[in-house]
């Protein structure tokens, strides 16, 4: 992957990272915060309604009080007392009361405990009243929730009981108001918020309309609550929507002997606050989203501002691996990639500097080995040119007559020499005039196949060091595009290299071989092998580990190989012999030809 | 000077003592206008009605215009209507009436044997009834030796049905009726009682307490219905013109025949236990109604004391045990104070017992759906025990009594019906009713009927 794109990948990846970290956290945190005001304000109501039962249990203990110092009471009281009194004319005397005061209940009690009157329950008249025959003060107690006899059966009410001492004559009055569904409507709970009644005794709940609400849904408030006679709050999810979501806080209301006769469920919807939070987290998925398509432009500038240098640098080392040494780089910046930018036109130019002098040093090598070797090569002829020129001019001197025979022995030995010399010229002028390979389609096989002929003989031949030939050919072996004449040449200089590697007999070995998109050419002896250094130094033109050889053969071997695309190496174990491997490219459309 | 002043005092004593004479002397004409809250959608006294004020008020209205054969004195003695002289056999199975002769029927066909016997066969599909000559001959399965007693009864009426009409030999005639909203009787002329003072009585049927109080407040009702929580206050003001009869409807709780149970028995049985019927008579009801302990009021059967228990909570806890009750609705006709009494100190006692009762009120005139129990007014048709046990038994859905002709053997029957206690007794209260002003010779007779065709008005003055 081009650096490019991995510091884009990087600089997005770092920026919705960070996009996604300071949304969520901006989310999470806002969203925190709505709870916390949602939570402070519907803390704030629950204790607005607490006190407003309290207000509404004292404004209850006042209006019996108010009962109590009535005229009617006074009226009551005094007919009461008169001798043989009939009872059943109090009996109706509790719902006007009731309803002058507006009481959902009202009952006269005498001292005694027996109901005189009751406004719910007029049938009541002369049953004992539990409330006041129960050894407590009905003064301290206040107001508490109960459950209020009516003739359709029991139902929750706020009730109070408050002595009367009227015509000297003592009586209780046990006034209450329901708490139902009336109750609920008269609360005054803002908008989002509702009011329902859970009575234990029919294990019923309902709302401020009345419709019945499933109580199992609220176990675990109404639990808690009931059980602990404290507050507790729940939130439930009363649809798969996250909008039904509600909290409902659960106020224990308490009865005569403290026990949890009901709870009143104060429900605060978080509608609100859930549109509130989905509202703030759209809007911080779209900053985000926002904020990483700004990041991916942003890295895509960044990176594209860094990596811009280093591609040139890049490219400007290709240029300069391809042979172009030469290129330099533009050095804008002073950072450090103008530094490098400047370190590596440095370098080039130091490069071309080191080649300039290297090419010199090896020109100048090369003409000092050209030199050592025409002049090794040049010496031996022309010393046996200058010995038989001596001899001539000797014989002129010493014996005329011997002088004939010695100079026809001496031009022969001259011309000899001569053509000894022309060979060694013409050797040096043919390597200097390689042909261009004229290509066509050839197979390898054929070419090894017809060098193991020519040599053969020659092979057998060697009395007292022969050479085995052994030839494996790639029956599959691909066509190669070759010139079938320099590849034979190629071929011969190479076996006559291994002829000379074995001057005491040995095994040469032709092998060709499949490769990837190649063939292979191997030639192996068994001969003495060589050095590490002579292995690298063994294609340099004119060098040569033989005694008499010009240098020029795997010059001229590596110059046919590399014109027709190929490369050459060689491996050598001292001792165990030396293989020289050719690889030739196979076009893609060769055919295959054992 | 002082001639003149004389014949003045004595003139002026003169007018005021006539005027007086006008108002006590017996007048002919006018319409009397009673209202009830009761609407009986038919005045044929053989049509068996539901009990409560529709059957009460049918009672009530129907001797104005048919007659029975036989009437019961205020001893409980059957003496001579439509017919003057009957007898029987030994086994009282055979029965022969005479009729009474020279009656006619308000549309001056006279009444016949043949006529009187249709009535009763059609009013008794149980008997074999037939004519003889100017006898009525019935023959019956079983001996009921007080059959003249059961011929009292305003059901046994005898009625002549032509096509839609109902006619009578009353004193009466139905001119008009319209179910449940009105009826209007004119004075039959050919009635062998003589015509009534009124030429005649609209009473206006389906008139809640309220709204008689108001047409008898602005004039426009001569008779009204007085509620239970009124009738203390109204009795007992000289001003007011009320009149009650002896006790002569009860109030009862039924329980439905469905609850026929063993568990339901015992929930019967416990709440049985804890009615305060004295509570209710004496205190919720002010003490113009009696306590029920029987089906028949002491004043009739003479064997009521007899029934009489006082309200034991505690047995009934022990008699219900420790049972999960499912809650019993109570249903009561919430336009009948006294109904209201009754069911709501009955379900406060049965709760004291730990029966899980509510009272439900319901409008009787549109009665739906089925109550676990209900108070029902049934008035007491008759002072003769047997025959009233009878009805009273038919009425509330009970097995027949043996047929009783004496105290001891009403006590009996009346035991036998009590003892599932499917119906609690729980109070008898009179009918009570005030009339204006102007309606002279006022009085409501003791079983409760009204005697309209021998009330008058005061003329209007001049």
């Amino acid at each position: 992957m081009r650096l490019r794109n991995r510091l884009f990948l990087l600089f997005t990846a770092a920026v919705t990272i960070v996009a996604a970290l300071v949304g969520g956290i901006t989310s999470t945190v806002i969203g925190n915060a709505f709870e916390r005001a949602d939570e402070q304000r519907t803390a704030a109501l629950v204790a607005q309604f607490r006190r407003e039962i309290q207000q509404r249990g004292r404004a209850l203990v006042a209006e019996v009080d108010s009962i109590a110092a009535s005229d009617a009471m006074v009226r009551i009281a005094v007919g009461m007392r008169a001798p043989q009194a009939d009872l059943s004319a109090f009996v109706n005397e509790a719902a006007p009361l009731a309803a002058q005061h507006q009481l959902d209940f009202l009952e006269l009690v005498a001292q005694d405990g027996t109901i005189l009157s009751s406004a719910q329950f007029s049938a009541r008249a002369g049953i004992k009243e539990p409330l006041v025959l129960t050894p407590d003060d009905s003064n301290s107690r206040g107001s508490f929730l109960h459950l209020e006899e009516t003739p359709t059966g029991s139902t929750l009410a706020l009730s109070t009981v408050r002595p009367a001492h009227v015509a000297d004559r003592n009586f209780y009055l046990v006034g209450g108001r329901r708490v139902g569904r009336e109750y609920l409507q008269s609360l005054p709970l803002p908008e989002g918020m509702r009011a329902l009644l859970y009575q234990t005794s029919n294990n019923s709940l309902t709302d401020a309309a009345g419709a019945p609400v499933a109580p199992d849904r609220l176990r675990s408030a109404l639990d808690s609550a009931i059980k602990s006679g404290k507050e507790s709050s729940q939130t439930v999810r009363w649809k798969d929507d996250a909008e039904s979501e509600e909290t409902l806080f659960a106020l224990p209301l308490a009865g005569p002997h403290q026990e949890t006769l009901g709870v009143l469920l104060i429900g605060s919807s978080r509608a609100e606050v859930v549109r509130l939070k989905r509202r703030v987290r759209d809007i911080a998925l779209m900053v985000g989203a926002g904020g990483i398509l700004l990041g991916l432009a942003f890295s895509r500038w960044a990176a594209a501002r860094v990596t811009r240098p280093v591609e040139e640098l890049a490219a400007a080392a290709s240029e300069v691996a391809a042979g172009k040494w030469g290129t330099q780089v533009t050095a804008a910046s002073k950072d450090e990639i103008g530094q490098l930018a400047g370190s590596f036109n440095r370098m080039t130019h130091e490069l071309i500097t080191q080649r300039d002098s290297l090419v010199q040093s090896e020109r100048v090598a090369a003409w000092r080995e050209l030199a050592r070797r025409l002049a090794h090569e040049l010496k031996n002829p022309l010393f046996p040119l200058q010995i038989t020129i001596e001899n001539m001019m000797k014989a002129r001197e010493q014996s005329p007559t011997e002088f004939d025979e010695v100079f026809r022995e001496s031009t022969a030995t001259l011309l000899a020499e001569l053509n000894n010399l022309k060979t060694i010229v013409g050797r040096f002028s043919d390597f200097s005039k390689m042909p261009v390979p004229e290509r066509r389609p050839m197979q390898l096989n054929d070419a090894v196949r017809a060098a193991a002929r020519l040599f053969e003989p020659q092979l057998q031949a060697r009395a007292g060091a022969p050479i085995k030939l052994q030839v494996e050919l790639d029956p599959l072996l691909p066509q190669v595009q070759a010139d079938p004449e320099l590849m034979h040449r190629a071929l011969s200089n190479l076996i006559l290299n291994a002829i000379d590697a074995m001057p005491s007999g040995g095994r040469l070995t032709l092998r060709t071989r499949s490769l990837e998109r190649a063939a292979s050419l191997e030639i192996s002896d068994t001969g003495a092998g060589l050095t590490p250094e002579e292995c690298a130094r063994l294609f340099t033109p004119y060098y040569t580990s033989k005694q008499h050889g010009t240098g020029l053969g795997l010059a001229i071997v590596q110059s046919v190989v590399s014109d027709h695309g190929g490369r050459i190496r060689v491996e050598s174990v001292p001792d165990q012999g030396t293989t020289f491997f050719i690889e030739l490219p196979v076009e893609s459309t060769a055919e295959t030809h054992g | 000077m002082k001639l003149l002043r004389s014949f003045r005092s004595v003139a002026v004593s003169l007018l005021l003592a006539a005027t007086a004479l006008a108002g006590t002397r017996p007048q002919y004409g006018g319409t009397l206008r009673v209202e009830l809250r009761a609407a009986p959608v038919s005045l044929d006294p053989a049509e068996a009605g539901r009990s409560g004020p529709n059957q009460a008020a049918k009672m009530r209205l129907t001797p104005l215009v048919f007659d029975t054969l036989v009437l019961l004195d205020e001893n409980n003695q059957p003496v001579p209507r439509l017919a003057l002289a009957w007898k029987h056999d030994a086994g009282f199975k055979h029965w022969e009436f005479t009729l009474r002769p020279n009656v006619v029927f308000s549309d001056a066909e006279p009444l016949t044997a043949t006529a009187a016997a249709d009535s009763l066969a059609h009013s008794n599909p149980g008997w074999k009834v037939q004519a003889s000559g100017d006898l009525v001959v019935i023959e019956l399965d079983a001996p009921i030796p007080h059959l003249p007693a059961l011929l009292a009864l305003p059901q046994n009426a005898i009625v002549r049905r032509v096509e839609n009409a109902l006619l009578g030999t009353g004193a009466c005639r139905i001119a008009e009726f319209a179910a449940g909203q009105r009826a209007v009787l004119v004075s039959n002329p050919e009635s062998w009682t003589g015509r009534p003072f009124v030429d005649r009585i609209e009473v206006q049927f389906n008139r809640s307490v309220r709204d008689q109080q108001v047409d008898f407040q602005v004039g426009k009702a001569d008779i009204i219905e007085i509620p239970s929580d009124q009738l203390r206050r109204a009795l007992s003001d000289s001003s007011t013109r009320a009149a009650a009869s002896s006790p002569v409807e009860l109030l009862a709780v039924v329980f439905d025949e469905s609850r026929s149970g063993e568990r339901d028995s015992k929930i019967r049985e416990a709440a049985a236990m804890t009615v305060d019927r004295s509570a209710v008579a004496n205190l919720l009801l002010q003490k113009q109604a009696e306590p029920a302990f029987g089906l028949l009021p002491q004043w009739i059967g003479g064997y009521e004391h007899l029934f009489r228990v006082a309200p034991d909570t505690a047995k009934a806890h022990v008699t219900l045990g420790r049972n999960n009750l499912a809650p019993i609705s109570l249903m009561y006709d919430y336009q009948d104070l006294a109904a209201k009494a009754v069911a709501e100190r009955f379900v406060a006692g049965a709760r004291e017992a730990g029966v899980p009762m509510q009272a439900v009120g319901e409008n009787l005139m549109q009665r739906e759906g089925n109550a676990d129990a209900r108070v029902v007014r049934i008035a007491i048709s008759s002072t003769d025990c047997g025959a009233a046990l009878e009805r009273m038994s038919s009425d509330l859905g009970l097995s027949q009594p043996n047929a009783a002709d004496s105290a001891r053997q009403c006590y009996e029957s009346e035991k036998a019906l009590l003892e599932n206690h499917r119906v609690i007794p729980v109070v008898h209260v009179p009918a009570a009713y005030i009339a204006s002003s102007r309606v002279r010779n006022w009085r409501v007779r003791r079983d409760g009927s009204l005697p309209l065709a021998d009330l008058w008005l005061e003329a209007a003055p001049q």
